[in-house]
């Protein structure tokens, strides 16, 4: 399929004074996709969602929602995109459905029925009619999803969303992301930088490091590494023994021993190879696992390591 | 367009504060009723104490020295309309609904410092509690929620007026009673005539000018809203200004730049009573310079709020 992305991105940059804060970001979301934008503290993932949603002007570069340029026809693409920028603050003296209510007076189409909808949809009916002052960090967050989703948005755009969630939210919150991606084709973009938030909930990840765009990896290339070579660790009765028979088999192999599990890097075609000839010495072979490099090392590879810059 | 309106207006009325604040100017008209009620002099002593009363007024104006110009001029008024009041046998402190009202119209300083708490609360709030983004982020264009935001305060501005007006002709029947249109007010015209003018007349012409100063003295309030981003800053500054200025203006008004302070020109009740306060000044030239005021101020709050970035608040 050729259908034109859903969000379009091309050389966005914002320099303040000199420094650009975000720098020369370019990339395309499709529908259906869910996009995580991952960086250490200060990367400019908040400043390239409020460029997103027009809170900031760009120094230059254009965001395109639906072929519609934001800063150009702010209103019409804004039709199709709900957004909370960090913390989803709300009016904290109105109840939660007085401001979802107000929010929907400010687009078009949002009927009392669909309020109704989203409050089910983010599971805030029992609290709804409090005062949001009264909410606890979660429920915010909960009603700021909700708000977000009032005019059935093709694009979501959501700051560090599992902010406050608890476990149970946080896992009910990427599935239900996921949800609505594959059955209605919503396209999502989420920043964070917990990793393993991102490894769990996204189809591609964007990493931006200093305002720039490290890489761009789809998260099923990840479990694959790039030459077919994994680490693999070995669970057996007796360490040296097993010592003995991999370094008569495989010559010259670094292996690295931790009481009796020995972890060593092979092709995927020499691990059976490694296990019968370790049954054939004799040696009691508990268990075998591939160890999976997550994104969080390959995360900190690509950025060197450091956190905020 | 619309939509946007209900929803600021519901943001100001869903607040317990307009509510608080509504209550406090109908409790200062409750009090400026009691004190009214307790300082009449018994019935048939009024010309007694009309000639005591000019009696002070002429020694003060005799003996005192170094008043400020329009403090002098004020007692200078007050002992014309007196003297007027002797000399037509008009008694001035029987007071009904009609007079009570015109008296309690002092209080539009209260209801100004009301107004312009909401005024420079409107726009800043928002930047203050992070509900901006929110604002900024649905289909809503800048420009059209700044105006919505801008009625919603003249609105509030009208609604406080009313409150002041309808609570202070209730409070005056209910105290005073109400007898037909009232006595004529007897006041100093810009000449320095002695005039009288039917209570209702008055009434209006005070709380018409009043509006005309709110419109422009709430413009102040938001525009230091959408500049400072701060509430209690542009509260204050706004409270500051229209407390400050208009003194400032007696203070320097024998300076003739001084007509060009926006505060000189804000009250156009000078042009019917007592006369302009600054010699040379007429009303065409005042309601010039409100409306080069207000184009500047609306245009800088504008221009600001649609170009400025959003970002940490
Ligand atoms: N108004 C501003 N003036 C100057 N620098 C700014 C401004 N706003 C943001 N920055 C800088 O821009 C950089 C990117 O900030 P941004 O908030 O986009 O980072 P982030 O990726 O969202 O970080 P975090 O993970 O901490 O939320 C930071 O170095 C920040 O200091
Ligand atoms: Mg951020």
């Amino acid at each position: 399929m050729t259908l034109a992305p859903r969000v379009e991105i091309a050389h966005l940059t914002k320099r303040i004074g000199s420094k650009a804060i975000v720098d020369d970001l370019s990339f395309q979301i499709p529908a259906g996709e869910v996009f995580g934008l991952l960086g250490p503290n200060g990367a400019g993932k908040t400043t390239t969602i409020r460029m997103m949603v027009g809170l900031i002007a760009a120094s230059s570069g254009t965001v395109e929602i639906n072929g519609l340029d934001v800063a150009k026809h702010f209103q019409q693409a804004m039709q199709h995109v709900g957004a909370i920028v960090e913390s989803p603050e709300m009016y904290g003296f109105l109840s939660g459905r007085q401001n979802l209510r107000h929010f929907a007076r400010m687009c078009q189409g949002v009927t009392e029925a669909r309020i109704e909808e989203v409050v089910q949809q983010v599971g805030l009916e029992a609290r709804i009619n409090d005062r949001v002052n009264t909410y606890s960090l979660g429920m915010r967050q909960r009603l700021g999803l909700a708000q977000a989703l009032l005019r059935r948005p093709d694009v979501l755009l959501l700051d560090e969303p599992t902010n406050g969630l608890d476990p149970a939210g946080i896992r009910e919150l990427r599935d239900y992301l996921r949800r609505l991606a594959q059955s209605e084709g919503l396209t999502v973009v989420v920043s964070s930088h917990l990793l393993s938030e991102m490894e769990l909930m996204c189809d591609r990840v964007a990493i931006i490091q200093s305002g720039k765009l490290v890489d761009i990896q789809t998260m099923g290339e990840i479990a694959a590494t790039a030459d077919g070579v994994s680490e693999v660790s070995l669970d057996v009765d007796d360490a040296s023994a097993a010592n003995a028979v991999i370094a008569a088999r495989f010559e010259g192999i670094e292996v690295t021993t931790r009481d009796n599990e020995l972890v060593l890097t092979l092709s995927r075609e020499q691990i059976p190879e490694l296990v019968a000839a370790l049954v054939g010495a004799g040696a009691k072979v508990y268990g075998v696992r591939a160890l999976k490099r997550s994104l969080e090392d390959q995360f900190l590879a690509m950025t060197g390591g450091r956190s905020v810059d | 367009m619309i939509n946007l309106l209900i929803n600021e207006n519901l943001k100001i009325y869903l607040r317990s504060r307009t509510w608080i604040l509504w209550a406090l100017l109908v409790v200062a008209i409750g009090l400026v009723a009691w004190t009214t009620l307790s300082s009449q002099p018994h019935v048939g002593a009024w010309r007694p104490q009309l000639i005591t009363n000019v009696q002070s007024l002429q020694t003060a104006l005799t003996h005192t020295k170094g008043l400020p110009r329009a403090s002098m001029q004020q007692l200078r008024e007050q002992l014309l309309s007196d003297r007027y009041d002797l000399k037509h046998n008009l008694d001035p402190f029987r007071t009904d609904a009609w007079k009570f009202a015109s008296t309690a119209a002092n209080l539009d300083v209260l209801a100004m410092a009301f107004i312009l708490v909401i005024a420079g609360d409107i726009v800043a709030s928002e930047y203050a509690t992070g509900t901006i983004k929110m604002l900024l982020t649905q289909t809503a264009t800048r420009t059209r929620i700044l105006v919505s935001k801008y009625l919603a305060t003249l609105l509030f501005g009208l609604a406080t007026t009313l409150v002041l007006v309808v609570f202070s002709i209730a409070i005056g029947a209910a105290v005073f009673g109400v007898q037909g249109a009232g006595a004529p007010t007897t006041y100093v015209n810009a000449t320095g005539q002695v005039e009288q003018m039917g209570v209702i007349a008055y009434l209006l012409m005070t709380y018409g000018f009043f509006l005309v100063e709110m419109i422009v003295t709430a413009t102040i309030a938001f525009m230091l809203s959408t500049i400072f981003r701060s509430s209690a800053l542009s509260i204050t500054v706004a409270i500051l200004t229209f407390l400050v200025g208009s003194t400032l203006v007696e203070a320097l008004s024998r300076f003739s730049w001084v007509k060009y302070i926006l505060f000189a020109n804000t009250n156009l009740t000078q042009y019917f009573v007592g006369g302009p306060r600054i010699a040379g000044m007429t009303l065409g030239f005042s309601i010039e310079m409100m409306i080069a005021y207000f184009i500047v101020m609306l245009g800088l709050s504008w221009w600001i709020f649609v170009k400025r970035d959003v970002s940490y608040s």
